[in-house]
């Protein structure tokens, strides 16, 4: 949603009463649902009933634009009151931060102050001297709820809440604190779960999603070594399916890299394999598409040169290569499919070299094919 | 390597005035909405504003004293500014009010007025993790090589870099570098044009480009141009007029602007105007803002568009401020 409004808007905004809308949608927000919420922000026409804000079709929510403006206005101010310690200490916080951050994902301070209440709340429970069951019943759903808060969010068709590094971090920070708690991580239950529910989704629906796969790669950090073999392969081909099904996402690409790259940190003999599979497959699929995907070649090109593939598998890549040059009609498909080779011949591993970069080489070497890439149409 | 700006259609040229106008008119509360909407990026927005107004060549366009004083009543006990009163401070919007006082000329009102120049260099310092050399936002701990530019950009403004172990905030950088000549958020991290930026001006602000694969690098940035002539952040992603900026400085931080076709760059960002409310957005026809604004007319500016005061492809600031402060 916007930030910037027009008079027709400021002249509907002020027939709405700001505190009333406030209570519909945070109410909304804060009850339980199995599964997340589909939120969606929604032009003031679609609400013909006056003082109605939210539209709710099971777990389908619809929020209106000006409700949500109001609702905001209304949660700002109350919060910057209970900040300032001029209202009472009983405020709403998590109702207030959860309509500022439905409102605008990059309100930092309405993020931070739920990470502060929660943190407080986490602790004084470690601090008690009841323990025991009921506490961590209590804990979990604390845990449970704002994860739901957040990954509805993270999961949205709300094109800025998707990819926003503010409410990323907050589920970083959430992950921490839990698994701190916890003390143990399961891969399937943590890591693979939270990429079926929230990273892919939240990938496709902002598609090259930078902060949600930054995410992706945290997760993998945080449970790798609690990840089996079938585990990993499991893993790698729920990637690459959904590399498959987004060819031309190269934030999903690039992680499918990343996963290959780890691998090679591996001694098992899995690695090699996993990465010809990988390879071998993602080139069968170059054959066919069209128009040519940058993404796809680059990933191509990157593992045709680090090193991770047999040559056998480079005399297939340069076959492809040809064969996808030969049918390519369009100047910027050809730009491309010529670059990918260029770039494998120039940077490819030799035998021993070390792929890590920062070599201090400097020239110009490669800066008329550079200049002959995309200066086409 | 001659413009040709000259030989630019009508409709292709700066509208200075109209820019001017269309940020000065940021400054203004003309409805409580506008204000209270965007009051948590306000300092950012502030820096992106009087930025773009002395690449104009109007720096008196904002009103010095009343700029010094909003700074001002951003900052913390902790040394720290929040992007506006009463807003939890954050090292992006630290790094920002750092650079606004630069620019003013008013970084000693830091000691006069503020909570001196050592407590903002104490609380960037605090923000560095001693064992990997990055640094995070604040206190919730998100690390990002954005937040590592931030310290070297405004430590360096203070003379205050000696507060942090650069060695191993460098070393960190070095970390980043990926395969494909990209740097990112962080190690293992999709190579992104925003982030090498960061990393690059990081490295130059160091004395460090040593470590950078230039060729490399500059193959995976000059492949950022697109056949509109705009520049992307990453492979196939649309052109954006702030990639103008990411993309082109650190072209001409590794000396490879001529990479890309420069002319074809230029055209894109002028299309990309509202000649007439003034500013400038992502793409020709969209709703134009006050980031875009910034980095498009920065991005002119390094290709020289006449007119334009020079920017500091490393600071993103005036080269007169920049040379004033350091000393160049």
């Amino acid at each position: 949603m916007s930030r910037a409004l027009d008079p027709e808007t400021i002249t509907a905004l002020n027939q709405v009463d700001p505190e009333a809308a406030y209570r519909e949608i945070s109410e909304t927000l804060a009850a339980t649902s199995d599964g997340l919420l589909e939120i969606e922000i929604l032009s003031h026409t679609l609400f013909p009933q006056p003082g109605q804000f939210v539209l709710r079709d099971g777990r389908a929510i619809g929020v209106s634009k000006l409700g949500l403006v109001q609702a905001f206005m209304f949660a700002r101010k109350q919060l910057r009151d209970h900040l300032d310690g001029t209202t009472p200490p009983d405020a709403d916080v998590l109702a207030l931060t959860g309509v500022i951050l439905l409102f605008d994902p990059e309100y930092l301070t309405a993020a931070n102050t739920r990470k502060r209440l929660l943190q407080a709340r986490i602790s004084s429970f470690s601090s008690s001297s009841a323990g025991g069951g009921d506490d961590d019943v209590i804990l979990r759903d604390l845990f449970k709820k704002e994860f739901h808060f957040v990954d509805t969010l993270l999961t949205s068709r709300l094109h800025r809440h998707t990819k926003s590094p503010t409410l990323w971090s907050h589920r970083r920070w959430l992950v921490t604190v839990q698994a701190s708690r916890v003390g143990s991580i399961n891969f399937n239950a943590d890591v693979l779960k939270a990429f079926q529910d929230v990273v892919f989704v939240a990938g496709e629906r902002h598609p090259r999603n930078y902060y949600a796969w930054c995410h992706a790669r945290f997760l993998v950090g945080l449970g790798v070594s609690a990840a089996s073999d079938q585990d990993r392969e499991d893993f790698r081909r729920a990637v690459f399916d959904w590399c498959r099904k987004h060819h031309t996402d190269i934030s999903g690409w690039s992680f499918l890299w990343f996963l290959l790259d780890l691998e090679r940190e591996i001694p098992e003999k899995a690695a090699p394999r996993a990465s010809a599979d990988v390879f071998s497959q993602v080139l069968d699929l170059s054959r066919w598409m069209r128009p040519v995907s940058e993404s796809v070649w680059w990933f191509l090109r990157t593992v045709a040169a680090s090193g991770l593939v047999s040559d056998i598998l480079i005399e297939d890549f340069l076959g492809v290569h040809t064969e996808v040059l030969a049918k390519a009609k369009d100047p910027v498909d050809q730009a491309v499919l010529r670059a990918a080779v260029e770039w494998y011949d120039t940077h490819r591993c030799r035998d021993g070299q070390n792929i890590a970069v920062g070599d201090g080489r400097d020239g110009d070497v490669g800066a008329d094919t550079s200049n002959t890439n995309r200066q086409e149409g | 390597m001659a413009q040709k700006f000259e030989q630019l259609p009508e409709e292709l040229q700066l509208a200075t005035s109209a820019h001017v106008k269309y940020i000065q008119s940021l400054d203004t509360r003309k409805d409580e909405y506008g204000y209270w909407l965007t009051e948590h990026l306000r300092l950012n927005g502030l820096y992106w504003g009087l930025t773009a107004l002395h690449l104009l060549g109007h720096p008196d366009a904002l009103p010095r004293n009343e700029t010094i004083d909003f700074v001002l009543s951003c900052q913390h006990d902790s040394g720290g500014f929040g992007a506006a009163p009463g807003h939890d401070a954050h090292m992006l919007s630290t790094v920002s009010a750092v650079q606004i006082l630069a620019t003013v000329d008013a970084l000693d009102e830091l000691d006069t007025r503020g909570k001196g120049r050592l407590q903002v260099g104490k609380f960037i310092a605090n923000l560095q993790n001693s064992e990997t050399g990055t640094f995070a936002g604040d206190e919730w701990g998100e690390e990002d090589t954005r937040f590592l530019y931030g310290a070297f950009n405004a430590l360096s403004l203070l003379g205050l870099l000696h507060l942090i172990d650069v060695d191993k905030a460098v070393d960190h950088i070095a970390a980043c570098a990926n395969f494909d000549g990209g740097y990112g958020v962080s190690p293992g991290a999709e190579s992104h044009a925003g982030q090498i930026f960061t990393c690059v001006a990081a490295l130059t602000i160091a004395g460090r480009q040593d470590l950078i694969n230039k060729e490399r690098l500059g193959r995976w940035l000059s492949e950022r141009q697109v056949a509109g002539g705009g520049l992307n952040g990453r492979p196939e992603k649309k052109e954006d007029v702030c990639y103008s900026w990411w993309v082109l400085s650190s072209l001409e931080m590794i000396g490879k602007t001529h990479w890309i076709d420069r002319d074809r760059l230029a055209a894109f960002i002028l299309r990309c105007q509202d000649t007439e409310n003034g500013g400038i957005s992502d793409r020709p026809g969209d709703m134009v803002d006050v980031w875009h604004t910034v980095f498009g007319i920065a991005g002119l500016s390094l290709l020289k568009y006449p007119g334009l005061e020079a920017v500091d492809e490393v600071y993103c600031m005036p080269k007169a401020v920049t040379a004033r402060v350091l000393g160049h």
